[in-house]
């Protein structure tokens, strides 16, 4: 469903990507952790269509996100890390401007905001105007709005940032559950233990790379850990430990 | 706290070297202009030795005046942005500086916002002042606080008037009370201006030169003594002289008080929670039913979620309403010229012709251009939705249209029709304003498109942007090129020949709409071929 091939993203002389190939199967929940600065953003940039990689090809549900940009967008729902949404607009108003973004007749429209609303609990202020919604709020809207159009893929960035109790366990069971039947989810996170329960694999990226892919236990597993956030602390510190003794060595 | 900021423009230049600096090589030729003009208007004015003092001291007066009601009006919100509502705030405020100094800082940055643009403009005009004089050395900094301290006054005043509407505006909507309170005063300044009914200078008939000279010399001095814009026009002329005027010591006096009365009361204000009035409130409101018109098709939800941003952003209200008071002023003022004769109204009619064209082109900065920008940081809903670029970009341009049409049929038909232009000229006029209209719209959305306005182009952001500069330059070039093609239609009127039905009407039909949709199509063309490019997002991309 989500495949990234020999993806390479430069800034200047900055390289976030180094030829990064992963793959997301239908059925399927997979986590993107990886320290700050190690590529996730710009991953998931590249494969909603917002960044042209440098090199490489990314593909949803079968669809180049490049060469077929609007077949491509309308296989997925996507939650970015900063849920900036449109301040004027009041809930309702944005999730029918959605559903007119991806044809969804009127009808079938409203009774999936419905829905979302009710899901996300957010019937009550819907119209409200979103510029006097707390960042919680938006960040449920905004999963609202990737809902909407029920896409095959679901890719998120940074679910959880900002949300209550409440509305955290409804996503948790999001990630877990939407994947099946026959759909997959992308997701980046910094909360290991959101990755163990609701991933079925889990991909650490460092400095662009992919260090490793896995389901937990098998990652747990290979490293003789007991916990996911031992091997990343250990996989990534002693990149950077290597990183860090170059110019002594050197010397 | 002034070497951090220093030191974040700094990083900022070295982050985008190339546009900043073709930005400041622009800057410093729109300064060498002023410049130039400025030689070139005094130069002229020497020709009339017996007026020339009088017009020169009204002009100062006039431009420090004028320049500073611009400045009060964009003073009230940038204070609310930049006083009370900087994300940095809350982290100055935690850590050990006095929150007294916090709000001087701010104040100034408020001051570097709003003052900025309209001082660095004066400047050139001062120098130019200067150096036609061959004024002494100590005029020159004389000069440049007489201007930097007069703007400085409106700054102070509008960061008062923002703590008015922080403690009185209802919870989350100070900022509509201030942009509405803007308006009023736009509207409340260009009442003033038609109230001095300046068209009465022409009225007056004067005996004996005598006469005249003792008018100019009485109207030399006749600025309103209490106005900060008359010191400053005196500091100035002080400064030619070789003194010091007591108006510098009033300016200085009052501007240190202000800011310092201004710097207190925000920190008192902010401590008190009065800034609650900038944030909103939770208001439960269950779901609307659908309106009649609501759009379930792509480009209709774009044109629906458009006019709905649009209108109920008070930014955008206040500058339509300030559009709208602006062309009513322009057209009371042409209405209120003494325009005695046929030929006399054609040639006011003819400078109406040449004027129509740079009016459209003004507005269209700040209604057409910043339409990209109003994506902002939301750009991605759209980018990540099924949605083609040329769409996207469509639809800026039919809804610039749809603001700018409007405009130039008022200006095309309603104003010649008022001063009493009829017959071809009147057909000329629309057609002329329809067409810069169009390629207003197209330039204004192609250069946004590719050099989006920072937050919707709000402030002096769209004017000091690489995509602004350029805007206007082409702009200018575009009514100039409009007004060129019009001579011919004016010169067959005035020479009492037919225009409309020859052969030279179809070509300057031609040449109106090559001229006007080469400048709509190139720009809308290259921001077509580079597509969607991160650019847009308004984040930098993170890694």
């Amino acid at each position: 469903m989500i495949r990234l091939e020999a993806v390479t993203q430069r800034y200047g002389r900055f390289l976030a990507l180094d030829g990064l190939t992963l793959a997301v199967a239908a059925g399927e929940s997979l986590a993107l952790l990886g320290p700050n600065g190690a590529g996730k953003t710009t991953a998931i940039r590249v494969l909603t269509g917002q960044l042209r990689p440098t090199g490489g090809r990314a593909w949803v549900a079968g669809r180049d996100v490049w060469r077929e940009p609007i077949a491509a967008k309308r296989s997925f729902g996507y939650v970015p890390d900063r849920p900036y949404l449109y301040g004027k607009l009041t809930a309702v108003e944005l999730l029918r401007f959605v559903a007119g973004l991806y044809r969804i007749p009127k009808p079938e429209a409203e009774r999936r905001i419905e829905e979302e609303l009710a899901r996300f609990r957010l019937t009550r202020y819907a119209s409200a105007l979103i510029e006097t919604y707390s960042h919680g709020m938006r960040q449920k809207l905004t999963f609202a709005a990737a809902l909407l159009p029920r896409p095959p893929v679901l890719i998120v960035d940074e679910p959880m940032v900002g949300l209550d109790p409440v509305a955290a366990r409804t996503v948790r069971g999001l990630l877990k559950d939407y994947p099946r039947p026959g759909r997959a989810v992308l997701f980046s996170t910094h909360q290991l233990e959101l990755a163990e329960t609701a991933a079925d694999r889990v991909a650490l990226l460092h400095r662009g790379r992919l260090v490793l892919v896995g389901s937990p236990e098998e990652v747990r597993r290979a490293h003789r850990l007991r916990s996911l956030e031992e091997v990343f602390l250990r996989l990534t510190e002693d990149a950077a430990d290597a990183q860090a003794q170059v110019p002594d060595s050197l010397a | 706290m002034l070497r951090l900021r220093f030191r974040i423009l700094w990083h900022s230049f070295r982050a985008r070297p190339l546009p900043r600096a073709a930005a400041l090589v622009l800057a410093a030729a729109a300064a060498v202009l002023v410049y130039r003009a400025t030689l070139g208007f005094l130069a002229f004015l020497s020709g009339y030795p017996f007026a020339a003092p009088a017009v020169e001291a009204r002009s100062l007066e006039g431009l420090f005046l004028l320049l500073s009601a611009a400045v009060l009006l964009s003073a009230l919100p940038g204070a609310l942005a930049v006083l009370y509502g900087s994300p940095d705030l809350e982290l100055l405020l935690a850590w050990p500086i006095p929150a007294g100094r916090v709000f001087a800082q701010k104040l100034l940055e408020t001051y570097a916002a709003t003052a900025g643009l309209p001082a660095l403009l004066t400047l050139p005009v001062l120098l130019a002042l200067g150096r036609f004089h061959r004024a002494p050395g100590a005029y020159y900094p004389l000069a440049a606080a007489a201007a930097l301290l007069v703007y400085a006054l409106p700054v102070a005043l509008g960061a008062g008037l923002a703590l008015f509407f922080l403690r009185y505006a209802p919870a989350g909507r100070a900022r509509e009370w201030a942009a509405a309170g803007s308006a009023v005063l736009g509207g409340a300044l260009v009442y003033a201006l038609r109230a001095a009914r300046p068209e009465a200078l022409f009225e007056r008939a004067f005996q004996s030169p005598e006469a005249l000279s003792a008018f100019l010399a009485e109207w030399a001095r006749s600025g309103p003594a209490l106005l900060p814009s008359t010191w400053a026009a005196r500091a100035v002329e002080g400064g030619l002289a070789g003194g010091v005027s007591p108006g510098l010591w009033l300016l200085l006096a009052l501007v240190l008080l202000g800011y310092g009365g201004a710097a207190a009361a925000a920190a008192r204000a902010y401590r008190a929670g009065w800034v609650r009035s900038l944030e909103g409130t939770f208001v439960e409101r269950p779901p609307a039913p659908p309106a009649r018109w609501e759009a379930y098709r792509p480009m209709a939800a774009l044109w629906l979620r458009d006019l709905r941003r649009f209108f109920r952003d008070p930014h955008r209200i206040a500058e339509l309403l300030l559009v709208l008071v602006l062309v009513f002023l322009y057209l009371t003022s042409l209405q209120a010229m003494p325009l005695e004769g046929r030929l006399f109204r054609r040639v006011v009619g003819f400078l109406h012709l040449a004027f129509e064209g740079f009016v459209l082109v003004a507005v269209g900065l700040r209604l057409a251009f910043p339409l990209f920008g109003l994506e902002g940081r939301g750009y991605w809903i759209v980018a990540t939705a099924p949605l083609s670029w040329t769409a996207l970009l469509g639809t800026r341009l039919a809804f610039a249209l749809a603001l700018m049409t409007p405009l130039a049929l008022a200006l095309g038909l309603w104003v010649p029709g008022a001063v009493g232009l009829a017959g071809d000229l009147l057909g000329v006029s629309a057609v002329s304003a329809l067409a810069v209209a169009l390629a207003a719209s197209g330039l204004g959305v192609g250069l946004g498109a590719l050099w989006p306005a920072e937050e919707g182009g709000r402030g002096p952001g769209a004017v000091l942007g690489l995509g602004g500069l350029f805007y206007m330059l082409a702009g200018l070039l575009l009514a100039a090129l409009v007004a060129t093609l019009d001579a011919y239609p004016v010169y067959r009127v005035l020479s009492g020949q037919g225009f409309w039905g020859t052969a030279g009407a179809g070509l300057w039909l031609l040449g109106l709409a090559l001229l006007a949709g080469s400048f709509a199509a190139l720009p809308m063309f290259f921001a077509w071929r580079r597509g969607p490019e991160p650019g847009h997002t308004h984040v930098r991309p993170d890694r």
